[in-house]
């Protein structure tokens, strides 16, 4: 890449690190409130648990990571970012962000520790307080998936960005990627749960998220479809900022085999073919271990790369004329 | 002045209120001054304003430094200048990056490996001066003062007058060689034939039209801003028509109203030709034919305007539109047209530079464009093609008793390759050592001179310099450590402009002189020293004191001596100040018609040539006795236009063109009795380029350019414009491109008889086809790390911006392909003749 | 009402310099913007725009801009047909945006745009790094400087106009080709000249409203690349292509 980029790696993690964050907490909160920690085999409250501890980890390591990429910070002044927190700027989503972020970090550590005691099972002390974090996390962690997507699409000098389908796109994202934890959780899990009496119970968990997912994914497709087709019928600069993710452009290879080909379509189409029989109730669905293993890695490949293939398209494309 | 900054310092708001006055609507000044004083973005302090002249190309504008913290930190132009109006172009204001050139030379160096290796040893200045010194009074005592070559670049003002006028002088050598056949020496010669003194001024302030031939004075020129901005102003304000002739679409055809691409070399074919449609259509009706009255334009000094109107058509019958178009490329009714709107534009302003006139026979171009101003009229008059006026400086002169200067004759050329050197051959100087026939300089110096890089053949000079057999001893005198100083013995660190003294005396472009100085902005850097007063040392060491310590005191001096200047306040006004014209002064023009007083010739010595009605005083020149002078005649006297005082046209005495270099008489000479006694025709006359009448098919001619952020070869260490200019990819026509199988950006071979350079190709139909195009700025192997890449080592400056050079590609220097070929006439270096064949790699 | 914005702004300033953790109060940028009293504005007056980067060079003094970086510069559209060829120049700069996108976005209120005098700022006090207005500029003309990182770009050499001086860039310009002024001031020079003369704004399509105006610019780019035409732009930056 030729192209000096204002915003490169850090930018590209970070943006990977919030959906993942927010993805974990809204599925261990959403896997919480319908009843995870009621049933038999405990299997969803163990998913849940354990990724509420997962959930606050990668956001905060990713503040960690902007701040030292900050040219502030890089030039030396170790603590000027803190001047973000002098002020809230409504109009920009970077300072509506962090305050959103903070109260992420805030938000999760909390739940996460009404996991951490000896007794964190259904029923003690700490369930009340942790079904209300939950009830706080699933919209904190909407709002810290949305966010990214915010961060781009309110750039009018980039018109690759600057469509609202791109918080969207990132959320069903997010989501896609907090599905792809709990499945590598379930994954892992698994071979450590009783192989009695819970095992429909899990199959039946296993079955929601996946549809969910092929949902997800469903909808993301969708999306870019649309992403496309808002390009191509509108004039100007984004018709030619466009270009680069086409077939033929600059990133086209990256975004189409990198992004589709192995972050969605590989992913999707696994899933479906493994609901396909119980939707046609012909059968149960059953997901093999490896592909438990596989499926949710090419989510993190897709989503990590359609991070990075739009943070670069969008800042070395701009405005046409002049 | 003090006032205003001493009020200024009370601060943004109050000053700002007192400019615009108490209306309580406004906070702003009604106008935003421009130039005088800068301040700092960080402190808002006043940066300290040292007014002094610039020094990155001929032009030398008065210009104001502006120092923080004893650092300087910006350039800027003089508001008070005449001549610039405040302008200052980027390379001027670049300069900042020549005091502050990380790499520069700071010590002076003696060469302790082999010549060229590049191992160095740092030595004191007493031990620099004391072996230099030592060497020349050898020499001078042995009675060979010319075996000490000192060879210069830039040279001018005060600088040239104490180095050369009297340190040289004085110390008894000749052998001092310039650059003069590398720049536009053809020029100079045209001019000096037909008008007597080179420098040609154009007054775009009055002018109506601009007929350009190879000038690119809105991006480089020798008098490039003062002029740049009055074209400029001249184009918009006053909607002046401009027409430039070039291969290729320079900034300046760029903005003329009329680009015509013309075959390289064939400039003087469309000039005759156009003096053919004007001569033949009567167009030289009203002021052409008045001035003509002032032309010599037959072999009899006293023929009527009719015969000469007569012998001018007869000559330039045979020079048909329709025979120019056949060589030039340019369609004949596109010669046609413009001869007559230029003809018909009444002041019209003819403009010609290296494009037209460093070619085989380029001084005949310059005749030729000189031939047709003056047929249209536009001869020293408001709005035309000038006789420029410059400063008048007087200065000390030194030793009274100055020895009678020796030679060496390798200064203009092989014997009987060039007729006419009157400012030299220079680029056959390095040649002409090798060659060793006519002796070889056991002391070879140079100053603000690249003898490599700035000469073609860049191989053969390298070759040469590094010859210990053949130059025994070398000595660079420069700020920098460039691919010249490299080859040198001794290195004398040089100051840079922006820490020396000087009195200048450019050229005005309003046609009133101005006088100003440049004095050191900050103290000079680690130890270096201007050569000049390093000179004045020399001197005193060997024995002939030159009556002044330092350039400062020689400037100083100046100031005392030049009677306007003194008047104005002499040496502490023109500090202060920088600069100083006569505000009652008008500008000059017509000076020819005036009439010689009749005092003057009677002057003991002055006698009348019958052949070319010349009144001249014999004294002056080398004629022994009056009878001699008598016998011998005017033309055939040696020097004999040194004393020359008049020209009788009709009954009446005039002051004429007043010859220089050659003895020409007072006209305006068409016909030429010097360039006849040569052997060449005696009316400007066409001869084609040998080389292009050989040329086979798919041949090009390689031409070379220069843009408006470099300076030649000296300014690509400032690091401001060569971010900007860093790489010169070859310009090449589509059409010629795409018979060559080359595609945008593809890497090409260009060869010549020289050799070949491997350079990027740039398809562009900003040039004619047929041609190559390659600016000389770029591809240095050393001058620091902005230019070549390669950190000197011998540099000690902080500059942060040095691990921030982005650009990897230095371009390539053409030099290395171009032969050293002289212009028969004037030994002008041909740059622009050169047959290459292009390749794609 | 100018003077409560002024005061408005000024409060906000001494806010973002003084508290931390105090009650968070928005501060958009809309409030900033209204009614300036005076807003300075360029026009460049690109006839007598011969390229030399005259200005180029006296804002690199000016401010020292560090090599790689850029506050202002000049880009060359050539075009057209052998022998039919145009070369013209196109100064570039901060167009100082009446409604400037680099504003908003700003996550600590450190780029603003001056009440007094509609001049885009970034206070290098509160500036973080973190170009997102770099970004977010339509007209690539912001930078991260490598020694404070802090965001950059011209500010019409408020150091200088503030006491009298135009901008280094203006005072350098060989054909005068640059006039500064306020352009709410309908007899200032600048307001007369846009008022005699067509002018245009570069990419007047994205909505910023720029103040920094252009007679007879070239505003080719690649729509007439893709028609076939020849055309180059050359920026000498390091950025190569026009962004």
């Amino acid at each position: 890449m030729t192209h000096d980029l204002v915003w490169g790696w850090s930018i590209i993690i970070h943006l990977f690190l919030v959906s993942l964050g927010a993805g974990t907490l809204i599925v261990s909160a959403v896997l919480l409130l319908r009843g995870g920690d009621e049933r038999a085999d405990r299997s969803d409250f163990r998913i849940a648990r354990i990724a509420a501890f997962i959930a606050p980890v990668p956001v905060m390591i990713d503040g960690l990571i902007l701040i030292s990429e900050l040219g502030s910070f890089q030039a030396g002044y170790w603590f000027k970012w803190l001047n973000l927190y002098k002020t809230i700027i409504f109009t920009a989503p970077m300072s509506v962000g962090l305050w959103l972020l903070t109260a992420f970090i805030c938000v999760s550590l909390l739940y996460a520790a009404t996991f951490v005691f000896a007794d964190a099972t259904p029923g003690n002390v700490w369930h009340g307080r942790r079904k209300v974090l939950a009830w706080v996390g699933v919209p904190l962690g909407i709002a810290a998936a949305l966010y990214p997507g915010f961060l781009l699409a309110t750039m009018q000098a980039r018109p690759l960005w600057n469509t609202p389908l791109l918080p969207l796109l990132f959320l069903l994202s997010s989501l896609s990627v907090g599905i792809a934890v709990a499945t590598l959780l379930r994954a892992i899990l698994r071979t450590k749960a009783p192989p009695s009496a819970g095992e429909t119970v899990h199959q039946r968990g296993a079955y929601a998220m996946a549809a969910t997912d092929v949902m997800l994914i469903g909808g993301q497709l969708l999306l870019i479809i649309l992403f496309l087709l808002f390009g191509h019928l509108s004039v100007g600069s984004v018709t030619h900022a466009m270009q680069i993710i086409l077939p033929g452009g600059q990133m086209g290879s990256l975004f189409w085999i990198w992004v589709v080909l192995i972050g969605l379509l590989t992913p999707g189409l696994i899933e479906l073919s493994y609901l396909l029989p119980k939707l046609r109730e012909r059968g149960e669905f059953s997901l093999p271990t490896a592909l438990q293993l596989a499926v949710p890695l090419t989510v993190f490949v897709g989503a990590f790369m359609l991070r990075y293939v739009l943070t670069i398209a969008g800042q070395i494309t701009g405005a046409t004329g002049i | 002045m003090s006032n205003r900054r001493e009020f200024l310092k009370f601060g943004a708001a109050s000053a700002a209120l007192a400019v615009a006055g108490t209306d309580a609507k406004a906070k702003k000044p009604a106008q935003f001054k421009k130039g005088g004083m800068d301040f700092s973005p960080e402190t808002q302090k006043a940066r300290q304003a040292v007014p002094t002249a610039c020094w990155q190309c001929v032009t030398r504008c008065p210009v104001i430094g502006y120092v923080e913290n004893g650092r300087l930190v910006k350039i800027g132009g003089q508001p008070e200048s005449i001549r610039t109006g405040g302008h200052l172009c980027a390379k001027g204001q670049a300069g900042v990056n020549q005091v502050n050139d990380p790499d520069r030379l700071l010590h002076p160096l003696r060469r302790v490996g082999k010549r060229g290796e590049g191992k160095w040893k740092r030595i004191s200045w007493d031990e620099a001066i004391s072996e230099i010194a030592g060497r020349l009074k050898k020499l001078r005592d042995e009675g060979h003062p010319e075996k000490f070559m000192f060879h210069y670049g830039r040279m001018k003002g005060s600088s040239s007058k104490l180095i050369k006028s009297v340190f040289l002088a004085s110390y008894g050598t000749g052998t001092i060689g310039n650059h003069t056949a590398i720049c536009e020496s053809s020029k100079w010669t045209g001019q000096e034939l037909t008008w007597g003194k080179h420098y040609d001024n154009w007054d775009f302030d009055k002018t109506k039209y601009v007929l350009n031939f190879g000038s690119n004075c809105l991006e480089a020129h020798t008098n490039h801003t003062p002029v740049a901005y009055r074209l400029t102003t001249a184009l918009v304000d006053r909607q002046i028509k401009m027409v430039t002739f070039d291969p290729r679409l320079s900034n300046t055809a760029a903005k003329s109203s009329e680009w015509v691409p013309i075959k390289p070399g064939t400039d003087l074919a469309v000039v005759l030709a156009m003096c053919n449609v004007i001569m033949a259509e009567e167009l030289y009706r009203g002021e052409g034919e008045a001035f003509l009255k002032f032309c010599k334009v037959t072999e009899g000094a006293d023929a009527t305007t009719e015969e000469k109107i007569n012998a001018l058509k007869k000559h330039l019958a045979q020079y048909t539109p329709e025979w120019a178009a056949g060589i030039s490329g340019v369609q004949a009714d596109k010669i046609r047209e413009i001869a007559r709107e230029l003809a018909t534009s009444k002041p019209a302003c003819v403009v010609s530079y290296r494009g037209a006139v460093t070619h085989y026979y380029g001084s005949e171009a310059e005749r030729a464009i000189q031939m047709l101003a003056a047929i249209t009229g536009n001869i020293d008059n408001p709005g035309g093609r000038c006789l420029a006026v410059g400063a008048k400086w007087k200065y000390p002169h030194g030793p009274k008793n100055k020895p009678k200067t020796k030679k060496l004759k390798i200064l203009d050329g092989f014997n009987g390759t060039v007729s006419l050197p009157t400012h030299h051959v220079s680029h056959q100087v390095l040649s002409m050592i090798k060659d060793g026939s006519h002796g070889r300089p056991d002391v070879y110096m140079w100053y603000c001179y690249q003898p490599v890089y700035s000469n073609g053949d860049c191989k053969e000079n390298i070759a040469i310099l590094k010859d210990e057999s053949l130059l025994p001893f070398t000595v660079a005198v420069s700020p920098f450590y460039d691919e010249s100083s490299e080859l040198a013995d001794i290195i004398l660190p040089d100051a840079t402009y922006l820490e020396r003294w000087d009195w200048e005396d450019m050229v005005s472009p309003n046609q009133v002189p101005e006088y100003y100085i440049r004095q050191p902005v900050v103290k000079p850097l680690g130890e270096v020293r201007d050569f000049a007063d390093v000179c004045c040392e020399l001197a005193e060491r060997m024995g002939f004191p030159l009556g002044f310590k330092s350039k400062e005191e020689f400037v100083n001096q100046s100031c005392a001596m030049t009677p306007a200047v003194k008047a104005a306040g002499g040496f502490e006004y023109m500090k202060e100040h920088g600069v100083w014209h006569d505000p009652k002064a008008r500008p000059k023009y017509y000076s020819y018609k005036k009439e010689v007083s009749p005092a003057a010739l009677q002057v003991d010595g002055v006698i009348f040539d019958e052949a070319t009605g010349v009144y001249w005083n014999w004294h002056k020149s080398k004629a022994k006795s009056a009878g001699e002078a008598g016998s011998t005649g005017y033309t055939r006297t040696k020097k004999s236009y040194k004393g020359y005082v008049g020209q009788k046209i009709g009954d009446k005495v005039y002051v004429g063109f007043k010859p220089d270099k050659v003895n020409k008489s007072g006209y305006f000479e068409f016909y030429s009795h010097i360039m006849e006694e040569k052997g060449f025709a005696p009316l400007p006359s066409y001869k084609p380029i040998p080389e292009h009448v050989a040329m086979k098919p798919g041949e090009l001619i390689l031409t070379t350019y220069k843009v408006n952020v470099q300076t030649h070869s000296r300014t690509q260490n400032s690091k401001w414009l060569s971010e900007i200019y860093h790489n010169n990819p070859a310009w090449i026509n589509p059409e010629t491109a795409a018979s060559l199988g080359i595609g945008e950006g593809d890497k090409i071979k260009v060869r010549s008889e020289k050799g070949t350079i491997e350079i990027s190709a740039r398809v562009t139909p900003a040039v004619a086809p047929g041609v190559i195009a390659i600016s000389f700025h770029c591809g240095h192997w050393q001058y620091g790390r902005y230019a070549s890449g390669e950190k000197t080592g011998f540099g000690d400056l902080h500059d942060p911006d040095g691990a921030r050079i982005w650009w990897t590609d230095k371009g390539v220097h053409p030099n290395w392909i171009i032969p050293n070929k002289p212009d028969p006439i004037s030994g002008v270096q041909r740059w622009m003749d050169t047959v290459v064949t292009v390749t794609k790699v | 009402m100018p003077g409560d914005t002024r005061t408005a702004s000024i409060s906000r300033r001494d806010f973002l310099k003084a508290s931390a953790a105090a009650v968070p109060v928005a501060a958009t940028a809309n409030a900033a913007v209204a009614d300036p009293k005076i807003q300075y504005g360029m026009l460049i007056d690109i006839r007598r725009c011969i390229g030399c980067h005259g200005c180029s060079v006296a804002c690199k003094a000016e401010f020292e801009v560090p090599l790689g970086a850029t506050r202002s510069w000049v880009e060359y559209v050539e075009r057209g047909a052998y022998p039919d060829v145009r070369r013209s120049f196109l100064p570039r700069l901060c167009n100082q945006c009446s409604n400037p996108y680099c504003v908003p976005v700003c996550p600590t209120g450190a780029t603003y745009k001056r009440d007094e005098d509609g001049i885009v700022i970034i206070d290098p006090e509160i500036c973080i790094g973190c170009g997102n207005c770099i970004l977010a500029c339509p007209y690539d003309v912001r930078f991260l400087n490598p020694d404070t990182g802090v965001a950059e770009k011209c500010d019409f050499c408020i150091h200088r106009v503030s006491k009298g001086l135009a901008p280094a860039c203006v005072e350098a310009c060989i054909g005068n080709a640059r006039i500064f002024g306020d352009l709410n001031d309908p007899d200032s020079e600048i307001s007369r000249q846009i008022a005699t003369h067509p002018v245009s704004v570069l990419r007047q399509g994205v909505g910023t409203e720029p103040n920094v105006y252009y007679i007879d610019a070239d505003h080719a780019g690649e729509r007439e690349r893709e028609q076939g035409q020849y055309i180059r732009i050359t920026t000498h930056r390091k950025q190569q292509e026009r962004r």
